[in-house]
């Protein structure tokens, strides 16, 4: 199993690991094939495959400065780097590199929560911090304040946010790059840089102004390999004193249309948290009437089927935060907003409870936020529930769904563009034989993203657990993304075995934003060490890798 | 001299023992937070997910031995260092593996020697 990174003889690689040894010690540097394993994605299409991305070593540095050395140690010896900070980005790779041979910078060790301020509301971390940690720590000190936490919240605030991960509260809180302010990055040189007011030595506001003076280069850092980022600060939502939830249906198709419209308008005012639209007739796919209709976007005869079962077309949950009075009054503007733009639409007050909520609050499965998982994320609780959803269980006793592996493709938000989406993707799914989940009319958005949706697809692509099903499927894939992209349907985050193909679809003016990084990238960091092939961006040292993963 | 000497030997001992007993109690102390920190989101008792009887990794043992051994890990007789470093630095199932920058082969030891010590209550 053992591999060397690319173009690196063995001398020189066992030179690397004395030096690397010599900088953070003989026991953070793991080369046996035992400390290996764990650095391979668990969940990978192509494991144990001749082209399964693992590292040729780790290294698990303490400090800024040992980190600094790891990368003058790769920039003379010309290893490839993958840094990871928690590891647990499953589903998008996990802590695997873009480049098999890599030197893992394992940054977990540094896992120190530099400071919380529960009135200015911010936090700075570095990157072995988890969002359970993080939690921990601000329970344990009393502070009123909020993390808004993925699901499952055992990665990092830090990692999350760099590949663009998201929340579940509100919306500024949600979009996890964004609500980052300020970093401290270890660029390819081994020089350190901070953004925003970091860059002035004696500022106060690091934490408070993202923007500092002059071009931002934050964004670089984002699914990027110009640096290895070593600290972050991140804007937190200050502890509300209250919660209330509430359920608004609508009777027809078409109403969807509205009701996007107006759940938007509540969003942009700020008055909720994130909406969590659902289909209504999912009960009726038993009826074989119905399902014909559904899959034909015969909407008339949906309508009619609706009615004649009592159902509503649609459903939104919507959550609210601030006092009793402020969230009373926030659910009463959006039923009166609501009953203004859609004849028969009906509504359930959910609940009101003081915050922080109980574990029996939490886990109580009244109507709306049935679901105990959904409630402890609108909580900013983290939590590993979700786990539930892979492993074994009286519905999957024997096995495990080892195929958990889709696209997210960004759709417009508005009740038509999901409805052009669903049409889209359910033509798309019938022309590639796609199996697994059946994109229909029934399918919604998710507005993780505040001013955007997302809708699943290509889920379920796998046909089994087989290294072949696997490949399939992974052809499979890459052909969905195309088809996507022709409809303007872009993914928007990727493993690595996929993120060339994602990258290739960016594709304005001839690639010019990939061929714009790569200018940039081959210009920061000549020998390509940091994470090559990341995002699609691949530096001209490591150029005859691009699409190597792909399968004939 | 000698029932002096016989003393010291004796408080010596003593001694010893009390600083192995303290050693012990931070050893067990470590391994029950560091089974905290990083297990008992998934291992530990309560309520799982949306209905979920247990906590994901507690329910997957109970559905896969159906009550021959106790799905809470610190409450099984058969769980020792060899077992915990397997599934931890190989993972099982779902579990994915668990690196030696999260928890040390000594962390480990430290997590079975709190079993043991919830065991033999």
């Amino acid at each position: 199993m053992a591999v060397l990174p690319p173009n690196v003889s063995q001398q020189q690689f066992d030179t690397a690991i004395d030096r690397l040894k010599s900088v953070v010690g003989d026991e953070w540097v793991f080369t046996s094939d035992a400390d290996i394993h764990a650095y391979r994605d668990h969940f990978s299409y192509i494991k144990d495959e001749p082209n399964e991305l693992i590292p040729c070593a780790a290294v698990g540095p303490d400090s800024v400065e040992q980190v600094q050395a790891i990368v003058r140690i790769a920039n003379e010896f010309q290893i490839p780097l993958y840094s990871i900070s928690t590891g647990k980005n499953f589903a998008y790779g996990g802590p695997s590199p873009n480049v098999r041979g890599s030197l893992t910078v394992d940054l977990k060790r540094m896992d120190r929560v530099l400071e919380v301020d529960d009135k200015r509301n911010f936090a700075l971390v570095e990157p072995g911090v988890s969002y359970i940690d993080l939690y921990n720590y601000i329970q344990e000190r009393g502070l009123k304040v909020w993390i808004d936490t993925p699901d499952p919240g055992w990665g990092s605030p830090i990692g999350n946010a760099l590949d663009h991960g998201i929340g579940y509260t509100l919306g500024p809180y949600r979009d996890h790059f964004s609500a980052h302010c300020g970093m401290e990055v270890v660029l390819p040189d081994g020089e350190i840089l901070r953004t925003g007011m970091g860059a002035m030595p004696a500022s106060d506001s690091w934490q408070e102004y993202k923007h500092g003076f002059g071009p931002d280069p934050a964004g670089l850092f984002g699914q990027g390999n110009f640096g290895i980022v070593t600290k972050m600060g991140f804007r937190l939502m200050p502890q509300p004193e209250h919660w209330r939830n509430g359920l608004i249906t609508v009777p027809r198709r078409r109403d969807f249309i509205p009701m996007v419209d107006t759940v938007n308008y509540l969003t942009d005012l700020g008055m909720i948290g994130e909406p969590w639209y659902s289909g209504g007739l999912q009960a009726l796919m038993n009826n074989t009437e119905f399902a014909e209709a559904a899959n034909n976007f015969n909407e008339e005869e949906m309508d009619r089927q609706a009615l004649a079962a009592g159902l509503p077309s649609w459903r939104v949950e919507l959550q609210f935060y601030g006092s009793e009075g402020t969230t009373l009054a926030n659910w009463e503007y959006a039923k009166e907003l609501m009953a203004r733009n859609i004849p028969g639409v009906q509504f359930t007050d959910g609940e009101s409870l003081p915050v922080p909520l109980t574990d029996e609050q939490i886990q109580k499965s009244s109507t709306p936020y049935e679901s105990s998982m959904r409630r402890n994320i609108t909580q900013g609780r983290p939590g590993l529930g979700i786990w539930y959803m892979t492993g074994r269980t009286d519905f999957n006793p024997n096995a495990w769904n080892e195929t958990h592996i889709g696209l997210f493709s960004l759709v417009g938000r508005s009740g038509e563009a999901v409805f052009k989406a669903q049409r889209d993707f359910a033509d798309i799914s019938k022309r590639l034989d796609m199996p697994g989940f059946f994109p229909n009319s029934l399918a919604g958005p998710v507005n993780w993203y505040q001013n955007s949706f997302l809708m699943g697809n290509g889920f379920g692509a796998a046909k089994g657990n087989s290294p072949q099903q696997k490949k399939d499927a992974t052809i499979l894939l890459r052909r969905l993304l195309e088809e996507n992209a022709k409809l303007g349907y872009g993914d928007y985050r990727a493993p690595p075995i996929l993120q060339d193909d994602v990258a290739d679809q960016y594709s304005f003016n001839n690639n010019i934003l990939r061929r714009f990084n790569e200018k940039l990238k081959n210009a920061i960091d000549p020998n390509g060490i940091i994470s090559p092939g990341r995002a699609g961006i691949w530096p001209e040292a490591y150029a005859d890798l691009r699409g190597s993963h792909r399968e004939d | 001299m000698r029932i002096g000497r016989i003393t010291s030997i004796l408080f010596l001992s003593v001694w010893f023992n009390q600083m192995a007993w303290g050693q012990d109690d931070n050893r067990i102390a470590h391994g029950k937070r560091v089974f905290e920190r990083y297990c008992t989101l998934c291992h530990g008792e309560g309520l799982g997910a949306d209905g979920a009887p247990m906590l994901p990794g507690t329910h997957a043992i109970y559905i896969k031995y159906r009550g021959e051994v106790p799905p809470l890990l610190q409450h099984r007789s058969d769980v020792n260092i060899e077992l915990v470093k397997t599934v931890v630095r190989n993972g099982l199932a779902s579990m994915p593996p668990f690196r030696q920058t999260e928890v040390t082969d000594s962390d480990l030891e430290a997590i079975v020697a709190w079993f043991d010590s919830v065991a033999d209550e």
